[in-house]
């Protein structure tokens, strides 16, 4: 028989150029000869490579994949199943989400056919893998240890190779992940690399240093104010500045006891009352403007002096602030919130605050009910938090909402809720439709009337069919949700 | 009717439908929505001041919507179906349908009654169907030489240009063996653009093919030494079309078929649809082959998994495959467990008996038993028990799939062969059963 890699080259190389070997033809081949080389060559092909075919032997292998181990947790009813399947498909990611939160809430696994499609998106964010790899149970582990492409979701990762070999965000988390637990270690490593690192990825990797910042780093911070990159010097003053008895912390003290003080006055005859005095005649050193502190007002109307003063209350601890100014930290809040124009001054207490995650500040700001930010609730104990929430409902409702939309799904208030919607129909263009999917999420079921009522509702403006188009969606996302609770 | 939510999806047109749809399964989205056993509508609320009205007839599966869209089923027709298919109970239900959908399904059942009587009374006028045999005949046996003639040129100087052209090397005769009503030559040309250029052995498979191709026009030119069932075989494989009549002529075979897989493949602006069977009793497989244009709904919502009791007909030929249901007597839901070949070497020599008897099989079916899924060196391979070993054409996802689904341990599979590498279409195992997409 001619053999395929005859036939292949002729194939490959065309009859014109080569023909089979003929010389051990058998009886079969003879009677391929039509007299015409391309005719006689496509009949040899075929019956050879016919027979070839069906010749073919077969193969054994000694492969013997490792047993998966048998599955601890339930595994997920049928109809979960198919609800699962279709989120899936229709790449519907909060629903997602909250389907992977049922799983483990309930200690439950996903049907081992889903478990590859969900380890593919694990594996799109390792570092959050984790509920997605434990609703996968034993079939992912087993699959990970076999598959190259997902077995670093199950091995440790490799820390060196993510600091020498990893992108600027790996090297950062793992820079960070090092500071929490070793902040000398972690200051070694960027003493050795960071001059080899160009500006951005200077200024980026320098930011790690916030945490757990302390006297130690003040050295290698010193030498970073010669950098050639400006915001890498900026950086590494605001760091400087932070650290409590540095030089250059106790140059903005010294600044900010010579702008502010605190004065007593006499009240009422008899009584005294501690005031904020502001020295406007003052000119603060040159040295403290290399500080980044702005030498000019940017505020309208605000004088420099004040200006000045507040720059230095947002980079100096607040713990620090009032022992500079020998006041007490309730007494100098109680001081700032009487300033005239507060609403200008406001920017730069928050900025304070939430850098130094103050709680007695923040709870005083919130219940001083100005317009400020619903981050503080982040300064506050979560135990606590929930007394400080209704400052927001007025003024700052769908910041809260989101603030509120927490891991555990819990369900919002029925009054919150109500209030929540009813701004959200004045206001529907504020939230992305992103939004109204989680919201359907957290709102209670008791709320389905409302919405079904306003979606019922005939309105020709735009803006209220586009809330309407919405609130469809919340619609479906809290039919789902209620279905997968209560089936 | 009940369809499941896949069945459903499988319907849409595209998958910004499909998306769409599943938006539409909002049960806030419909203004009414009303349910009848003929019969589902409702109204549903568009960007339109006045809501749209949508009818789905669930006799015999179609749509109607009062929408601008163009595309069929719309996305108020999936809506309201994947609606029905998971909250039946928020439909109204009615004991009458409403006017406008008793109308129009009226209107339907007219139509496709006037079709019956047309076909029935149309006297067949046997003159002038020989004389378009005749046409016909003339038109292929042209086609055919020039396809030799192409074959040839092809060989003569050589295939190793073609993978810098592949979709276009073979196009104009393609089109060529279209025009002169060759069908079948023309879907064998197709079949080489499906071969993965790319990877090393492509040169074999499109040698194989193009050998093949020319040894079936010899067979069909030769085709008066041979009898009449190879006759008859032939003709189907150049694209000579079998009458349904003709089919149904046949003997039928009453079974309980398994619906052991269903693919459609898309190909120039014609779905064709292939649901492969097994009986039961019989243990024999059956294809059927239905082609859909545009937009045309498929004839048959058959889920695999599932079991079909029914009478088949098959097409003459010398390995009757393809069928057509003559009856149906039931769709049950579920499977039994069957058991297939369990010795790859077996599977082996029965590939090399049905070559032996029908060189020009493109697709072999299998039931395998006790099988295990294994990867060795990068490559996908089914193993049997003493260790023998397949190769598999199945995808890397499809592969990592059946790993998942069989945990290792051994499974029973449906597979097709085409040309030494097996196709896992689907596994059952534990009562479970999986149809690999």
């Amino acid at each position: 028989m001619i053999v395929s890699t005859e036939i292949l080259k002729t194939a490959l190389l065309g009859t014109d150029k080569y023909m089979p070997a003929t010389t051990e033809q058998y009886a079969l081949m003879h009677s391929c000869e039509t007299g015409e080389k391309e005719s006689t060559f496509l009949r040899q092909a075929n019956i050879s490579l016919l027979m070839d075919e069906a010749g073919q032997t077969i193969r054994t292998s000694q492969v013997e994949l490792p047993a998966c181990r048998a599955e601890q947790k339930e595994t997920l009813d049928p109809h979960k199943t198919e609800q699962l399947k279709t989120i899936l498909t229709s790449n519907d990611e909060a629903l997602f989400q909250f389907m992977i939160w049922y799983c483990n809430q309930y200690h439950k696994i996903v049907p081992s056919f889903l478990v590859p499609k969900i380890l593919n998106k694990a594996i799109l964010h390792v570092k959050h893998a984790a509920p997605l790899l434990s609703v996968c149970g034993e079939t992912g582990r087993w699959l990970c240890s076999l598959n190259e492409k997902w077995k670093p979701l199950y091995t440790a990762p490799d820390d060196t190779a993510d600091w020498e070999l990893g992108n600027l965000t790996q090297r950062k988390n793992h820079l960070l992940a090092l500071r929490k637990t070793d902040p000398e270690l972690a200051l070694q490593l960027l003493e050795k690399s960071l001059s080899a690192e160009n500006a951005a990825n200077r200024l980026e990797l320098l930011t790690v240093i916030n945490e757990q910042l302390s006297a130690q780093d003040e050295t290698f911070l010193l030498t970073l104010l010669k950098d050639k990159s400006q915001k890498v010097k900026d950086v590494a003053t605001q760091l400087l500045a932070q650290i409590h008895g540095s030089e250059i912390n106790t140059k903005l003290v010294q600044a900010l006891q010579q702008v502010l003080s605190v004065k007593e006055e006499r009240h009422l005859l008899i009584a005294k009352k501690k005031v904020l005095h502001l020295n406007e005649t003052i000119t603060l050193p040159d040295d403290i403007f290399k500080l980044g502190i702005e030498k000019v007002s940017a505020v309208k109307g605000m004088k420099d002096p004040l200006y000045w003063a507040l720059q230095l209350i947002s980079l100096l601890h607040p713990e620090q602030v009032s022992s500079a100014l020998h006041v007490n930290e309730n007494d100098l809040m109680a001081l700032l919130l009487k300033m005239p124009r507060f609403n200008e001054i406001l920017p730069f207490i928050v900025s304070s605050v939430l850098k130094y995650r103050h709680q007695a500040w923040a709870i005083e700001l919130i219940k001083s009910e100005q317009a400020v930010s619903v981050d503080l609730l982040n300064c506050i104990a979560a135990a606590e938090q929930p007394n400080y929430t209704a400052y927001f409902e007025k003024e700052q409702i769908a910041k809260l909402a989101e603030h509120l939309m927490d891991g555990n799904y819990s369900e919002y208030k029925s009054s919150f809720a109500k209030k929540l919607i009813d701004w959200l129909e004045q206001n529907p263009y504020q939230q992305t439709p992103q939004f109204y999917q989680l919201m359907g999420l957290h709102l209670p079921a008791d709320m389905l009337p409302k919405l079904q009522a306003i979606t019922g509702t005939e309105k020709e403006d735009y803006q209220f069919k586009y809330f309407k188009n919405q609130l469809m969606e919340t619609i479906r996302v809290i039919e789902i949700k209620q279905t997968i609770l209560n089936s | 009717m009940s369809l499941t939510h896949d069945q459903i999806l499988q319907l849409a047109p595209d998958e910004a439908s499909k998306k769409a749809g599943q938006q539409l399964a909002n049960s806030a989205k419909w203004v009414e929505k009303y349910s009848h056993e003929k019969a589902l509508w409702g109204d549903c609320q568009g960007s339109g001041s006045k809501p749209y009205k949508t009818i789905i007839d669930l006799q015999n599966l179609a749509f109607k919507c009062s929408c601008p869209s163009r595309k069929f089923p719309c996305k108020h027709g999936l809506g309201l179906l994947l609606l029905f298919a998971s909250q039946e109970k928020t439909f109204s239900k009615q004991e009458a349908l409403a006017e406008h959908v008793a109308e129009w399904i009226s209107k339907r059942d007219a139509k496709a009654e006037n079709k019956d009587q047309k076909k029935e009374e149309k006297p067949i006028d046997e003159k002038a169907q020989q004389k378009r045999i005749e046409a016909r005949e003339k038109k292929v046996d042209a086609g055919i030489d020039e396809l030799r003639i192409w074959l040839k040129d092809v060989v003569r100087t050589g295939i190793m240009q073609v993978p810098q052209n592949p979709y276009q090397f073979n196009h104009n005769i393609t089109t060529r063996m279209v025009d002169a009503q060759a069908g079948g030559l023309a879907a064998q040309l197709r079949k080489m653009n499906q071969i993965n250029f790319f990877e090393e052995g492509w040169q074999i498979q499109l040698s194989r093919q193009l050998a093949s191709v020319y040894f079936l026009t010899e067979a069909y030119q030769n085709k008066s030494h041979l009898d009449e069932l190879w006759q008859k075989e032939l003709n189907t494989l150049i694209g000579w079309p079998t009458s349904k009549e003709t089919v149904l002529e046949q003997t039928p075979v009453t079974d309980h078929w398994l619906i052991a897989s269903k693919t459609y493949q898309e190909e120039a602006n014609i779905t064709t649809e292939k649901i492969w069977l097994y009986g039961y009793e019989h243990q024999q497989f059956a294809l059927l082959l239905n082609f859909y244009a545009g937009n045309q709904l498929p004839q048959h919502i058959y889920n695999t998994g599932n079991t079909l009791h029914a009478d088949l007909c098959f097409y003459p030929g010398v390995r009757p495959v393809r069928a057509i249901i003559r009856q149906q007597h039931a769709l049950q839901p579920g499977f039994a467990d069957l058991i297939g070949v369990s010795s790859l070497q077996t599977v082996l020599e029965q590939i090399a008996g049905q070559l032996a008897t029908q060189p020009f099989l493109a697709d072999i079916p299998f039931i395998l038993s006790a099988m295990k899924i294994i990867f060795e060196n990068g490559s996908w391979y089914l193993q049997d028990w003493d260790r023998s070993v397949f190769s598999l054409s199945n995808t890397e996802d499809n592969c990592w799939d059946l790993l998942a689904i069989s945990k290792g341990e051994p499974f029973s599979c449906f597979v097709l062969y085409e040309y030494k590498q097996l196709h896992i279409h689907s596994v059952w195992q534990h009562q479970n059963f999986y149809f690999i997409q």
